[in-house]
């Protein structure tokens, strides 16, 4: 019974981080119909930055959470309009196909710049904060954990209250649903879209920050987390927020509670079977609402 | 026209004469992996160029390749020469069952949904340790020199083999833009529901153009496991190479015959003068490639629409 | 005798009913007009015949066999084709690799396959245009094009949907006497079209839609003077 409850916190715990490395990627998704496919990557670069925060510059992990958050606003804002605005502008009238094939390419780029850049090694954050835990009876809720699930439901409400109340963020709900319509409304879609981009960017930040905690960084750890956020993505449905972090919390939940009954690489396939089911059976993903 | 009649056979023999100029067999084993993925580039273009199918999970098929045949020698002892066919098989069947369901979804989609494919065949290699060997692989079992077993000591075996591989995948490549085969596939990326109605049955020919496009692939990845005589799930699975296959490919030009072996002359001469890790390279072209290409792509859909 | 034939024919979208019962037929060799007012269901009629999109009710048949529901490729290999309303070349194909997409229906062989979508282009006036790519036509060229690739299939129903939309007096004279030329050839054509002096010069009897119903099926020239129809098109309710 502790084992269970155990693996459902902690499947909780890493459930809300992968929902909000999610959470980025369906803003995009949702507002701009780009597929991102370097998210993985900018992930991959907000937990070296991090790391770079703690080992050089002797930061707590928590305190550099906002530097890493601005850069990588800059990162995305930067990424929008200078590499994928180009791209997009010329294609804006269907599935923008090219923007995935360029994000595919900066993907690979990505990984192989840090490979040069970080070397190939695992690190993990400087100092101890990373290892001290609470004990509650028998189970075990270590700070990052925790820290985790606090700051990723935070975040998550932030950006809904973000979206419902702020200027900016009717803005960018009212682009994402029709650009032709904002545009008439005197919104500037392409300002918008640089800032959905940075912001999706800086939730990023706060990720692997968060993630750096309870996973060791390498070149090409973009590829897990990345994959897997593009399945939460449409679990939670594409530009659903809400969705995100359910969508997060199912798979940590699979992934944790999976490995108490089958070997553990299984829990993946799993997530991956669901996701291929779900793609066929419910496109519009397990929370999203079909759309006309 | 007469110089292009001879360009052919003069390219051909460039080719074969190729390694007398490579003094190290370091440059020459460079040289087969730039032509293995040039091979690999080619078998994607039939499904990802021509068909506009973007697959994100031909590691799939290059991975029932490589350990078809690597299982068939080791526990039949049977040649891997037919063990790749063997694989091709597999992987043809393989292509059926992941295309039928993913082709009802477009773009984004059906990369993603190929994508989750692969991996989850990779997952289940990993953890079948008796048969695969698990996550830590098999080895090919060593004969030395066994060209009737696909082996041989001198990478010269394997760079003509190699270079048979790419002739055959072009001249794949060269019939289907040539054939109704083709022209149906072009016009099925151009417009699927167009070409339905001028009795272009699409997902027949995707299909066939997905099968074909695999079991080429899964003849690769058989070559591969003969020539690194090792294969491991995260090797011949892995995410990474189905994204460069697909890269490769679009960085050449995707949908036209030269493009994927453009693409990995690129990839070699990169890797040729910036060892180890030129890739960074090339990529830096990749992303101006794509946008030119893209760029086009563009152009053509706004004034179709 | 009847080569195609609606029978009862209602498709819904939700809870609105796009086609009402809809009943009709197109005899061989015949030209007929489906008109209406815009959004009357005429365009939802051509996709449920040509195999995009199934009927909720009824039944729709073609030279003897039943088709509703039956898959677009296969009914175009029937012989009963369609043209879009918004033209949907190939774009990045040439105008003559557009047609031959058609004409490989009849021929495996790429020679003959090109042979044949080049004839189709003379007899279109566009065989000095075989080599651009589609995308770079003019709108008269491409709804020309489209018609060519229905033509290339050797259709024995030509069902055509608004390809004069757009198009100057000129081109749509040019047009007229184009389907007129294919009337002569034996292939019989069901015309979707908003211009009514094109229907009333090409068809010899016309289908007319109002809020997915049939209100009249007439000759050109009575059905000009129903009470029904002038109601429809000249208003009395708003859409």
């Amino acid at each position: 019974m502790t084992s269970i409850l155990q693996a459902l916190f902690d499947g909780l715990a890493s459930g809300a981080i992968y929902g909000i490395i999610a959470l980025g990627l369906s803003l995009q998704f949702g507002v701009m119909k780009i597929i991102n496919f370097a998210h993985g990557s900018f992930l991959m670069v907000a937990m070296y930055l991090t790391f770079w925060a703690t080992s050089l510059l002797g930061l707590h992990l928590l305190a550099a959470i906002p530097l890493v958050v601005a850069v990588l606003y800059l990162v995305g804002w930067g990424t929008q309009r200078w590499l994928i605005e180009p791209v997009y502008r010329k294609e804006a009238t269907r599935e923008p196909i090219s923007v995935l094939i360029f994000t595919t390419g900066l993907w690979i780029f990505l990984d192989n710049l840090f490979l040069v850049l970080a070397g190939p090694d695992y690190r993990t954050p400087a100092g101890d904060w990373a290892n001290g835990v609470f004990v509650l009876g028998d189970l075990i809720f270590t700070y990052p954990q925790v820290a985790g699930l606090v700051v990723s439901v935070l975040v998550t409400l932030l950006l809904v209250l973000f979206m419902r109340y702020t200027r900016l963020g009717r803005a960018i709900r009212a682009t994402g649903q029709d650009r032709e319509a904002a545009s008439v409304l005197g919104i500037d879609s392409a300002a918008v879209y640089r800032t959905s981009f940075a912001i999706g960017l800086a939730i990023l930040g706060v990720a692997g920050a968060l993630l750096l905690a309870i996973f060791p960084v390498d070149p090409f750890i973009g590829d897990l987390f990345g994959v897997r956020a593009f399945i939460i993505v449409v679990l939670g449905g594409i530009g659903s927020i809400g969705g995100a972090l359910a969508g997060g919390l199912m798979v940590g939940l699979i992934e944790s509670l999976g490995a108490q009954f089958l070997p553990i690489t299984y829990s993946e396939a799993l997530i991956f079977a669901i996701f291929l089911a779900v793609l066929y059976f419910r496109p519009q993903g397990l929370f999203g609402v079909e759309r006309a | 026209m007469a110089a292009r009649a001879l360009l052919l056979p003069l390219g051909a023999a460039g080719a074969l004469l190729l390694p007398l100029a490579f003094g190290n067999p370091y440059a020459l084993s460079v040289v087969i992996l730039a032509l293995l993925y040039a091979y690999l580039a080619l078998s994607w273009n039939l499904i990802g160029g021509i068909t506009g199918q973007l697959s994100l999970g031909h590691a799939a098929y290059f991975g029932i390749g490589a350990y078809t045949s690597t299982v068939l020698f080791a526990d039949l002892g049977l040649t891997p020469w037919l063990g790749m066919l063997a694989g091709a098989v597999l992987a043809g069947i393989a292509a059926v069952v992941i295309g039928l369901p993913c082709f009802r979804l477009r773009g984004a989609y059906y990369a993603l949904a190929t994508l989750a494919a692969a991996v989850i065949l990779k997952v289940v290699v990993e953890n079948s340790n008796e048969l695969l060997g698990g996550p830590r692989g098999l080895d090919v079992r060593l004969l030395h020199d066994a060209p009737l077993y696909f082996q041989h000591t001198s990478k010269l075996f394997y760079y003509y083999v190699v270079l048979l591989l790419v002739g055959g995948a072009l001249a794949a490549n060269r019939w289907c833009l040539r054939s109704r085969f083709g022209y149906y596939l072009t016009a099925i990326r151009n417009d699927q529901e167009a070409a339905a109605a001028l009795g272009v049955d699409a997902r027949r020919y995707k299909l066939l153009a997905a099968v074909l496009s695999a079991a080429m692939t899964a003849i690769g990845g058989t070559f591969y496991a003969q020539y690194a005589l090792f294969i491991s799930p995260e090797k011949v699975f892995g995410v990474h190479l189905s994204v460069q296959i697909a890269v490769i490919c679009i960085i050449g030009g995707r949908g036209t015959l030269w493009g994927p072996l453009l693409g990995a002359l690129l990839l070699l001469m990169v890797v040729m003068r910036f060892e180890p890790r030129g890739v960074i390279a090339l990529l830096g072209r990749a992303l101006s490639g794509s946008r030119r290409l893209s760029g086009k792509a563009a152009k053509v859909r706004r004034e179709a629409a | 005798m009847s080569l195609l034939e609606f029978r009862d024919v209602t498709r819904q979208f939700g809870g609105l009913r796009a086609i009402d019962q809809v009943s009709f037929e197109v005899r061989e060799n015949e030209t007929v007009g489906l008109i209406g007012p815009n959004g009357a269901g005429k365009t939802t009629l051509f996709s449920m015949a040509s195999g995009f999109l199934a009927p909720s009710a009824g039944e729709i048949w073609f030279s003897g066999a039943r088709i509703d529901g039956r898959p677009a490729p296969e009914i175009c290999r029937r012989g009963l084709v369609r043209t879009f309303q918004i033209v949907r070349p190939f774009g990045e194909m040439s105008v003559l690799d557009n047609v031959m997409i058609g004409s490989f229906l009849h021929h495996r062989d790429r020679a003959e396959a090109r042979a044949d979508a080049l004839a189709v282009l003379r007899r279109f006036g566009m065989a000095e245009r075989a080599g651009q790519p589609a995308r770079t036509l003019t709108l008269a060229g491409r709804k020309r094009l489209e018609v060519a690739k229905v033509i290339a299939t050797r259709p024995r129903l030509l069902m055509l949907d608004e390809v004069m939309a757009g198009l100057t007096r000129v081109e749509m004279d040019e047009i007229i006497a184009l389907i007129r030329s294919l009337r002569d050839d034996g292939v019989t054509i069901l015309l979707v079209e908003h211009n009514m002096h094109a229907v009333m010069a090409l068809s010899d009897r016309v289908v007319v839609i109002h809020h997915g119903r049939k209100i009249c099926d007439a000759e050109p020239e009575v059905a000009a003077n129903d009470p029904a129809v002038v109601e429809a098109y000249l208003g009395g309710d708003e859409e």
